[in-house]
Formats: C-alpha cells, sequence, structure tokens
C-alpha cells in the first residue's frame, strides 16, 4: 500500500512547476508589448511572481519538512537489491529517483521535467512483481528505465517543453547507474557519486541515448558498467 | 619526472585504489594530470566526461591484461578520448620548444602518468628509458599514434625502458592482433634532414611526380585485360615497386593460362603511354628542387626505363634546375662520388641498390607496410609522403 502522502506532494510540486513555467513563459512578452500596455504587464508580472516565490517556497516546505520522512535525506545503505525487497523500497525508490533526476536534468543541461513519486513507486511495485519476473537488479532496473520512459513522468504543463527522449534516456541510465553501484561511504561522497555517473552516462553517449526497448539489451549495460562505477 | 597518485604497491588492475572504480580514478587522474601541467609551468584543462569515457573503454579492454599491456591500454585509451587541453605559458625561450613536454605537452602528460601506472602495476620502480628523453622518439611516436593508437602500447614499453614488441599490439577489443610490419619510426628532426656531406641529390621520378599512380593504372588496366581484374588499392599494396613476375604468377592463377610472353614489354608499353599522357609534378615538387639547387646542390631526378623520349623535355621543363638522367641507377654510381650523394626514393629495390654502393638513401611512403619494405632495404629515415619534399628543404 504506498502512502497516501505522495499524490500530495506531486500535486504540491505540479503547482510549483506550472507557475514557475507559466511565468517564464509570458516574462519576454512584456519586451513585445505596445508601449500603453507594457506598464500594466509590468505590474501583472511584479505580482505574479511575488505569488510565484510564494507559492514555490511554501510548497517546497511543505514537500520537505511535512512529507519527507525525518531520515529520508540520507539515502546510504539503500541499495536497489535492498529497495527490491523491503516493504518500504517502491517509495523510497521513488524518492531516489526524484532527487537524482532533479541534479541529472540540471547538469546535462536539460528542461526540468516533473517526475510523479507516486507514479514511480507504483511502477516499482509492479516491476519487481513483473512477468516473467526481475532475475537480477540490473534486469529490475532495466524494466524501471523502460517503465521510467512511459509512465513515471507528470504531463508537461502549458507551454512546458518535454526533454528529447534521447536525453532522458542519458539521465535516467545515469541515475539507474547511481542505484546499482557499491553504496558510497558518506552523504558528502554520495552526491559526488551521482555526479561520477551522470558523467559516465555521458561518456557513453549514443550508446546510451539510443537505448534500444529492450529489457536484456539495457540489463546488460548496467551490469557492465555500475561495476565499474 | 614527478607523478604521484596515491601510494600503495598494488598490482592487478582491479584491486588499485585508484584504478578500481571510476568513482576514485577520476579524482585521482585529474589530480595527478593538472600537477604535472603544473610542474611543467602550463595549466591544464581537464574534460571529464571525455577521461571516464577513457576510464570506461579501458577498464572493457585491460580485463585480464598483464600489467604493462594494461597501462599500454589506458594510454591508448587517452589517447583516442583526448580529455586534456594544455595551455603553453604565453612567453618561454625558443629552445624550450625542442623539449618533448613542449613538442606535445598532453601526450607527455598522458605517458607520465602510465608509466607511473605501470611501475605500479608492475610493482616495479624501472623507468623511465633514454627515449623518454629523446625529442626523436616522441616525433615518431606522435606520428605513428596518430595513425594508429594501438602502437602506444609498444612506444608505453619504449619510453619505460624495456624492448617493445612492435608486432604485437592490443586491438579494439582487447586482444592482442599482429601488425602488418614493424611500425615505421620517424626519426625526423624539425630542421634540415640531409646529411652536411651531402653535395648530390638524386630523386626516383616517383618522389617528385605522380609516377607510382600511373604504373598502378598500367597494371590495373592490363590484368583487366588479361582476365585477372584486381582493383587498384590491391595493386598497389601487392605488386608495386615488387618482382613483375608477382603479377604474372597472380594471371596465371586467375586464368590458368600462361601470361604471354610479351608480358613485361606490354606493360612497359602502357606505363610509358601513361607517363607521356599524364605525368604531373607533385605538389611543391618543382620549388623543393629549386631550393636544393640553389642551396648549392647537384640535383638529378633519375627516369626508370622505358618512359619515351619524347617525355624527356616536358620533364625538363618542369624541374629546370635538375639533370634528368636515363641510363639508371647503376651506372650513375659509375660516375658519381657515392658518399657525398643521398638517393630518395618510394621503391625498395632503389634504396636498396643505393645502399649497396654505399650512398646515403632516404624513402618516402604514405602507409605502413611500405615504410616497413623501405626501411628494410636500408633507409636511413622513411619520411612520410605528405611533408617529405617540404621537410627535405627544411620548411616543415
Amino acid at each position: 500500500m504506498l502512502s497516501p502522502a505522495l499524490p500530495f506532494k506531486d500535486a504540491l510540486r505540479g503547482l510549483r512547476t506550472g507557475l514557475a513555467t507559466g511565468r517564464r513563459m509570458i516574462r519576454p512578452l512584456e519586451d513585445h508589448s505596445p508601449k500603453a500596455l507594457a506598464g500594466l504587464m509590468r505590474g501583472v508580472l511584479s505580482r505574479a511572481d511575488t505569488v510565484g516565490l510564494e507559492v514555490d517556497r511554501t510548497t517546497s516546505r511543505l514537500v520537505h519538512m511535512l512529507l519527507d520522512r525525518p531520515e529520508s535525506r540520507d539515502f546510504r545503505g539503500w541499495t536497489m537489491a535492498r529497495m527490491a525487497v523491503e516493504p518500504a523500497g517502491p517509495a523510497i525508490f521513488a524518492e531516489r529517483l526524484y532527487c537524482g533526476l532533479d541534479v541529472a536534468f540540471e547538469r546535462l543541461g536539460l528542461p526540468s521535467e516533473l517526475l510523479s513519486e507516486a507514479r514511480a513507486a507504483r511502477a516499482f511495485e509492479h516491476a519487481r512483481h513483473s512477468a516473467p519476473e526481475p532475475e537480477d537488479v540490473y534486469d529490475l532496473s532495466a524494466e524501471l528505465l523502460l517503465r521510467a520512459d512511459e509512465c513515471m513522468f507528470a504531463p508537461p504543463p502549458p507551454f512546458g517543453a518535454r526533454t528529447p527522449t534521447a536525453e532522458r534516456h542519458l539521465a535516467l541510465f545515469a541515475v539507474m547507474l547511481w542505484l546499482l553501484a557499491e553504496p558510497a561511504r558518506d552523504q558528502e561522497e554520495e552526491e559526488a557519486l551521482l555526479g561520477v555517473c551522470i558523467d559516465a552516462a555521458s561518456a557513453l553517449g549514443r550508446q546510451v541515448a539510443d537505448l534500444p526497448d529492450d529489457r536484456q539489451a539495457i540489463r546488460q549495460l548496467l551490469r557492465d558498467y555500475a561495476r565499474l562505477i | 619526472m614527478a607523478v604521484a597518485l596515491a601510494p600503495g604497491p598494488v598490482r592487478p588492475v582491479g584491486s588499485d585504489p585508484d584504478l578500481q572504480r571510476l568513482r576514485w580514478f577520476l579524482p585521482a587522474t585529474s589530480e595527478t594530470l593538472a600537477r604535472i601541467a603544473r610542474q611543467n609551468g602550463t595549466e591544464a584543462r581537464i574534460d571529464k566526461v571525455r577521461l571516464a569515457a577513457a576510464y570506461l573503454d579501458w577498464r572493457q579492454a585491460a580485463e585480464g591484461q598483464p600489467g604493462h599491456l594494461a597501462a599500454g591500454l589506458l594510454l591508448r585509451a587517452l589517447l583516442h578520448h583526448a580529455p586534456l587541453r594544455i595551455t603553453p605559458p604565453a612567453t618561454e625561450p625558443a629552445e624550450a620548444a625542442e623539449t618533448p613536454v613542449r613538442f606535445w605537452p598532453e601526450g607527455h602528460a598522458f605517458v607520465c602518468l602510465c608509466l607511473e601506472i605501470r611501475r605500479r602495476l608492475l610493482g616495479s620502480e624501472a623507468g623511465p628509458g633514454p627515449s623518454f628523453s629523446d625529442l626523436r622518439t616522441w616525433w615518431s611516436f606522435r606520428e605513428n599514434v596518430t595513425d594508429d593508437t594501438a602502437l602506444a602500447l609498444p612506444f608505453l614499453d619504449l619510453f619505460a625502458g624495456v624492448m617493445p614488441d612492435w608486432n604485437c599490439s592490443a586491438g579494439t577489443a582487447g586482444t592482442p592482433r599482429p601488425l602488418r610490419g614493424r611500425p615505421m619510426l620517424w626519426t625526423v628532426p624539425a630542421g634540415p634532414i640531409l646529411p652536411a656531406e651531402t653535395a648530390t641529390i638524386v630523386f626516383d621520378l616517383a618522389t617528385l611526380t605522380n609516377a607510382d599512380d600511373l604504373s598502378v593504372q598500367a597494371l590495373e588496366g592490363y590484368l583487366a585485360a588479361l582476365g585477372a581484374p584486381v582493383v587498384a588499392e590491391e595493386v598497389r599494396q601487392r605488386f608495386l615497386h615488387r618482382p613483375v613476375g608477382a603479377a604474372m604468377t597472380h594471371v596465371a592463377e586467375r586464368t590458368g593460362l600462361i601470361c604471354p610472353g610479351s608480358f613485361i614489354t606490354d606493360l612497359e608499353a602502357r606505363r610509358a603511354a601513361l607517363v607521356a599522357e599524364a605525368l604531373v609534378p607533385a605538389e611543391g615538387a618543382a620549388a623543393t628542387v629549386a631550393a636544393l639547387s640553389g642551396g648549392g646542390l647537384s640535383v638529378l631526378v633519375v627516369v626508370p626505363d622505358g618512359v619515351r623520349p619524347a617525355t624527356l623535355p616536358a620533364l625538363q621543363a618542369h624541374f629546370p634546375e635538375a639533370r634528368i638522367y636515363t641510363d639508371g641507377l647503376s651506372a650513375l654510381f659509375e660516375t658519381q662520388a657515392v658518399r657525398t650523394t643521398t638517393v630518395i626514393s618510394t621503391s625498395p629495390p632503389v634504396i636498396a641498390t643505393a645502399v649497396a654502393a654505399g650512398a646515403d638513401a632516404l624513402g618516402i611512403a604514405g602507409e605502413t607496410v611500405l615504410r616497413g619494405a623501405l626501411q628494410a632495404a636500408g633507409a636511413r629515415q622513411v619520411l612520410p609522403a605528405d611533408t617529405a619534399l617540404l621537410r627535405l628543404t627544411g620548411r616543415s
């Protein structure tokens, strides 16, 4: 049974992302407005900024303070192998995937996409009981990578751009490597490790970007490279 | 050379703390490369993604390989992915350009790093060898690995002071594969390359013109006419500068018939016709002849048998400063002061003739097999085809 908090978390993030995207899209119009409307437009944008930033701060605080478990920021020890067997696995996976993709999208210079933690947790729950049942954690990760592309992201807000598939594959592959790699010794190293995984995925380039929808092929790639991270 | 990765006498790649995983290799190697650059008074820019690509390629290739081969494979991967850019100091003395580190700063830093890794993997304190400080070896290294990065393996052995195995380097799958022949060591200094005592320089016609291409074209056409076609590139590799019997054997094998008795004369007639119609000087050839002649050297162009007398005036017009010689190299040496003569040729038999007579000999080649053959024939140096003429006059 998934936590009922996850959809609420997604909704708050959706609200925040939608407002931010709207403000980004409207701002360039200010320069192209007739002179008579420019002042009015500036006033509207200024008020929208005030509201937007307040919503941003509040939702962020709500998400992190009210909904996250106190220990949830320290991911060490929650390897894919452990997530695959523990009841809390799906929720932890969703949270790690969200945080990992947040960093990966930024490092790769991609437009931000909203991952739904509720969808990710549900997909994890289904994947670990999928048919055929995953043979190992690499197989499970390959299945999750395919499902992530299909169904874990929220629809983009109005005017929001989607990341091209090839680049989304790079980000997802990087995070899967991070989840499969031997855990780091401390939190600081854990963050550096994610950076190394993003570099590795970028280094593999088209081999990863053009991933086929072939679970075995993805499993093999993850198994070959996770051990070297 | 001072290179310091984290200390630790560890041998297998997989158990070395800095090499075992990308998370440790990236920072340790970045820091080491940056330190090498600082020690040489330069500044390094490291591309982490390219460095990661080099590491991942290397680990796949080095699986199960012994230590010295593993270090060479790392050098190959670093040269291939080029994760380092070094900015030289804004001003420095001119003589600094004559050192390996200034000649190729990135290559030098990679070799320093890989020699250190080699020592650690082998648990040995040996090296570097004398070649490490020899600028001519670095010329050779750069030229060769630009053609084929697999040659990084024997070159790292050479820099380490170990006799390299030129006939075996690691292929893309990480398994040893034979080379086509010993790679040419480009021992070409930056300045003029003719010996100080050279008074006469003798060019084989093919070094100054497209004569070799025309020979290939003539044989290609003739083989096709005899029902034993071979594409031009294969003709060049199998038959150019080889005894004509090789081509005759090919015809016999392919057609089941004995070659016509007139094979040699027919072929020469075809070649002479092409030379008469289509011989053109190589780019920069006329300027090279003029510069050498202007520098006080006597310049001769030796024309092979079969070239029609009617072709000679045009040839003389291309190279007005040179004497066109039609009687063959052996006859030339009967009248020429051999010890002060340098012969330049693309043909191993011509090089062998010159060396046997006691002359200095330089080869010109554009590909590995011919380089090896010219060197085996006794050429003192083999110059790369694209820059040979410029180098002869010290212009490159």
